[in-house]
């Protein structure tokens, strides 16, 4: 009951919070000089012509009555229509979202398990080869630019060794599996689509091995840190002097009390992973999110710019949450008030 | 971390025994691009990279032949011009059907041209003043008529190209409110080989063969114009063989590209050029004197190189070479320090000045030519301030005449000198409208209005050559270069025609695929 109270409260202080984000955008957006208008009337444009889009698009009116249709719609529901596709925004990023979110979370997957479990080992084994390594790692990863990254692993393993596929979502000559979730993992599993399965399967390593490389490192360099704090404690010692297996102290004992600082990180890494798919999707020509977001803002696509912040702040207030749950299922003194 | 690396190993491995960078079926066209269309609609972007997804997808009343400029019939047969130039009457084409089953009729041309000069998007640029809803007429089910407000000599040319699309009038069921434009955005509904079967944003557009086609069957099955926005990665691919033909890459790796076997770079000259406006209503610059200057200390051949790598020719002029019209007598600009300074001089400048050149530096060619500009200028006492704003706003301040210096590509839309003559020099045009020198000279108003209905070809050409003197005369811009146009293809591609007004709209209509030929 008292979860479900905290939950409630967290969800209702959201809403103010997604209603900030909006002004603020809204404000930023209108307020930069230049004019969608100019862009869509073509390298020509007449006067007329400009007129007649600025009025279509609502642009002649005065911003306070354009902040109002906006809320307005989108209590409906309608996130309006992009200036730059001409299609409702809300298919847009329907279409797109699914991309980008199936290449994050596998990225971010893939540095919460990769991070930690080395992260630990390194920890444990202190000073040896293994921790070594780690570090080596960790320096490359913390100071790799993805761009440059991601284009020798595409020379490495697509020009060199042709072991995985040049970028895309699935082999151009694959069908895409029906569409359930927008993921193509999960749809191809669903609807036994094995084909596409595999050929998602070859299209998302790269990427998600890119993507994540630079998170990895500093989850595994925190949560070592983190352990060789627990480690040296006298809980840890009675628990070593009480004969219990190793295993059970590093990965019961001290783990669990090593992981708060991780999983705070954890939560903001998924908002540095969203911002590095945008080099990630150029370089792999992923179709998702991430480049519909730079061209929208190249061309002051404002509801396509207001949309994907929304989705954005509900996606990292939600991972917000998710973290603050965590917190108390990992450490019992954190209670819900 | 050896562990995690080791793991990689081996799936890797294993993943190398599946068949990757499988060559496409020799039917079907693999197009990769760095570019991707915003929207397919014929009657609303001026944007050559969505007019290749859907050029082949429609028709239009007339084509042009092959790799030339000159029209030859396609829906229409044959037509009449009235001995004035203002009436045009076109016999179409019978039996045919829009992709959507509606028939081709009369009544379908007049809807497109109504539904293109309705929408007032950018594409109805081309017909704007010049024929208005109540000039069309259709006199029956297969004869149509236009009545232009003006004797428009460049009409016919107008024709031919993507704006004049015919669109079935059965896209109006997807939304009579705008005419089926948000439904159009993602589908075609024309007459042509292709149409679009699938538009995967981000990622792929899949035109399929009509296989009605009232025309030559083409060889291709399908189209897939996969974007891939990472140009070197564009580049690998094309190399690999898995992409056939690919744009835009950059000269560096077109020049790489040159020496890769199995790959043809082609390159010919095109109408697309690039000049810098010289705003005549700020100070300093209202001086012809002072443009001139400009005009003189300009490193033409230094840009030439340092920006296309020699892929381009200097302007002479504003009619670019190999269009019509073009004067080739016409003085050119060379740099001439001297002359440049003793213009300047006389001017009253002699000590020089400060002016801006506004750019968007999210173009790497506009940021180079900056600097040499900059460079250039500063060599006869004239410094620049190199400004930056994102597209948007920079447009926004070219129309505002917010500018001194600036710069801009164009490219014709319909093959005629029109499109420099009346746009660039008429003064109704000032702004983004095309005069963005803020230009204003009476005398270039009567040639820019007056070429453009003078039916008598020679009397024409002698209004042209006038104006383009005064253009170089009056330095109303620095007539940079006109760019060469490149693409990268593989040798397998046979049957590419290059037309210079069709840039990046490959003829998929008569392209085919031989393997046999590496």
């Amino acid at each position: 009951m008292v979860f479900l109270n905290f939950l409630a409260r967290r969800l209702l202080f959201q809403v103010f919070v997604l209603f900030g984000v909006l002004v603020i955008t809204f404000l930023i957006s209108h307020v930069v000089p230049g004019d969608p208008a100019l862009l869509l009337a073509g390298p020509r444009a007449s006067p007329e012509v400009v007129a007649k889009i600025r009025s279509d698009l609502g642009l002649d009116r005065p911003l306070y009555r354009q902040f109002l249709i906006y809320v307005l719609g989108l209590v409906r529901g309608d996130l309006g229509t992009s200036v730059l596709t001409r299609r409702p925004v809300a298919r847009d990023i329907a279409e797109r979202f699914p991309a980008t979110f199936e290449l994050v979370t596998l990225a971010m997957l893939l540095v919460a398990i990769v991070g930690i479990f080395f992260g630990v080992v390194s920890a444990v084994y202190k000073e040896r080869w293994v921790d070594q390594v780690t570090r080596v790692l960790g320096i490359a990863g913390a100071s790799m630019p993805i761009f440059w990254l991601g284009l020798l692993a595409l020379y490495l393993f697509y020009t060199w060794l042709g072991w995985v596929p040049g970028g895309g979502r699935i082999a151009s000559n694959i069908d895409p599996p029906t569409r359930i979730t927008g993921l193509y993992v999960i749809d191809s599993v669903l609807t036994r689509n094995w084909p596409a399965l595999r050929s998602s399967l070859e299209h998302l390593i790269l990427p998600v091995f890119v993507l994540s490389f630079a998170s990895v490192a500093s989850i595994l360099r925190l949560t070592r840190a983190c352990m060789l704090e627990v480690l040296n404690q006298d809980y840890i010692r009675s628990a070593q002097a009480k004969g219990l297996p190793q295993r059970r102290i590093i990965f019961i004992h001290a783990l669990r009390n090593a992981l708060l600082p991780t999983i705070t990180v954890l939560g903001v890494t998924y908002g540095e992973l969203l911002q590095g798919a945008v080099v990630t999707e150029t370089l792999f020509s992923w179709p998702g999110m991430a480049r519909y977001a730079v061209s929208s803002m190249t061309y002051l696509d404002y509801p396509a710019i207001m949309a994907l912040t929304l989705v954005s702040a509900v996606i990292y207030t939600l991972i917000n949450l998710l973290v603050d749950v965590l917190y108390g299922a990992i450490d019992p003194r954190v209670r819900y008030d | 971390m050896r562990a995690q690396g080791l793991g990689l190993g081996i799936l890797a491995c294993v993943l190398s025994a599946f068949s990757l960078a499988a060559k496409p079926p020799s039917d079907v066209l693999v197009f990769g691009s760095s570019v991707e269309a915003e929207t397919l609609d014929p009657h609303d972007t001026v944007d050559n990279f969505a007019w290749r997804a859907i050029y082949y997808c429609y028709d239009r009343l007339v084509k042009f032949r092959g790799g030339t400029t000159e029209i030859e019939p396609a829906l229409a047969l044959s037509w009449e011009i009235s001995p004035d130039g203002t009436s045009y009457t076109f016999h179409l084409r019978q039996g045919i059907t829009f992709i959507d089953g509606a028939p081709f009729n009369a009544e379908a041309v007049a809807y497109s041209f109504r539904r293109l000069i309705e929408l007032g998007r950018a594409a109805s640029g081309t017909v704007e003043g010049i024929l208005d809803v109540s000039g069309i007429e259709v006199i029956d089910e297969f004869t149509i008529r236009f009545v232009l407000n003006f004797p428009f000599i460049p009409f016919l040319g107008t024709l031919a190209t993507n704006q004049a699309s015919i669109v079935s009038p059965g896209v109006e069921q997807h939304g009579p409110a705008d005419h089926g434009a948000s439904w159009l955005a993602e589908h075609s509904a024309g007459t042509g080989p292709f149409y679009v079967k699938e538009w995967r944003r981000g990622d792929v557009i899949i035109l399929a063969r009509n296989e009605n086609y009232w025309g030559p069957k083409p060889a291709l099955r399908e189209v897939q114009i996969r974007y891939i926005p990472e140009a070197a990665v564009l580049r690998e691919l094309l190399e690999k063989g898995e992409v056939d033909m690919a744009e835009v890459l950059t000269d560096e790796q077109l020049d790489a590209l040159a020496g890769v076997s199995g790959v043809t770079v082609f390159e010919a000259p095109s109408f697309s050029v690039c000049r810098l406006y010289l705003n005549c209503t700020k100070p300093y610059l209202s001086d012809v004197r002072v443009r001139q200057a400009i005009s003189y200390a300009i490193d033409y051949e230094g840009i030439i190189y340092a920006v296309t790598k020699g892929h381009a020719v200097q302007m002479r002029g504003p009619i670019p070479q190999g269009m019509w019209g073009h004067d080739p007598s016409v003085p050119q600009y060379t740099r001439d320090l001297t002359k440049a300074r003793a213009l300047l001089a006389a001017a009253g400048y002699a000590k020089g000045f400060r002016l801006t050149m506004l750019i968007d530096p999210g173009i790497p060619a506009w940021v180079d030519i900056a600097t040499i500009v900059q460079a250039n200028l500063a060599e006869i006492g004239i410094s620049v301030d190199i400004v930056g704003y994102a597209r948007p706003t920079m447009r926004a301040m070219i129309d505002r005449s917010e500018h001194e210096i600036s710069i801009g590509y164009w490219t014709p839309d319909y093959p005629d000198p029109d499109m420099f003559a009346w746009y660039w020099f008429y003064s109704k045009n000032r702004g983004l409208g095309g005069n963005r020198s803020f230009y204003t000279n009476p005398r270039m108003d009567e040639l820019a209005v007056g070429q453009r209905a003078e039916p008598d070809p020679n009397k024409r050409l002698e209004m042209l050559k006038e104006l383009q003197r005064i253009a170089v005369e009056d330095a109303v811009y620095v007539y940079l270069y006109q760019a060469t146009y490149r693409t990268a293809m593989r040798e397998w591609v046979k049957g590419y025609v290059y037309n210079p007004m069709l840039l990046y709209m490959p003829n998929f209509d008569t392209i085919s695929k031989d393997y046999g030929a590496g």
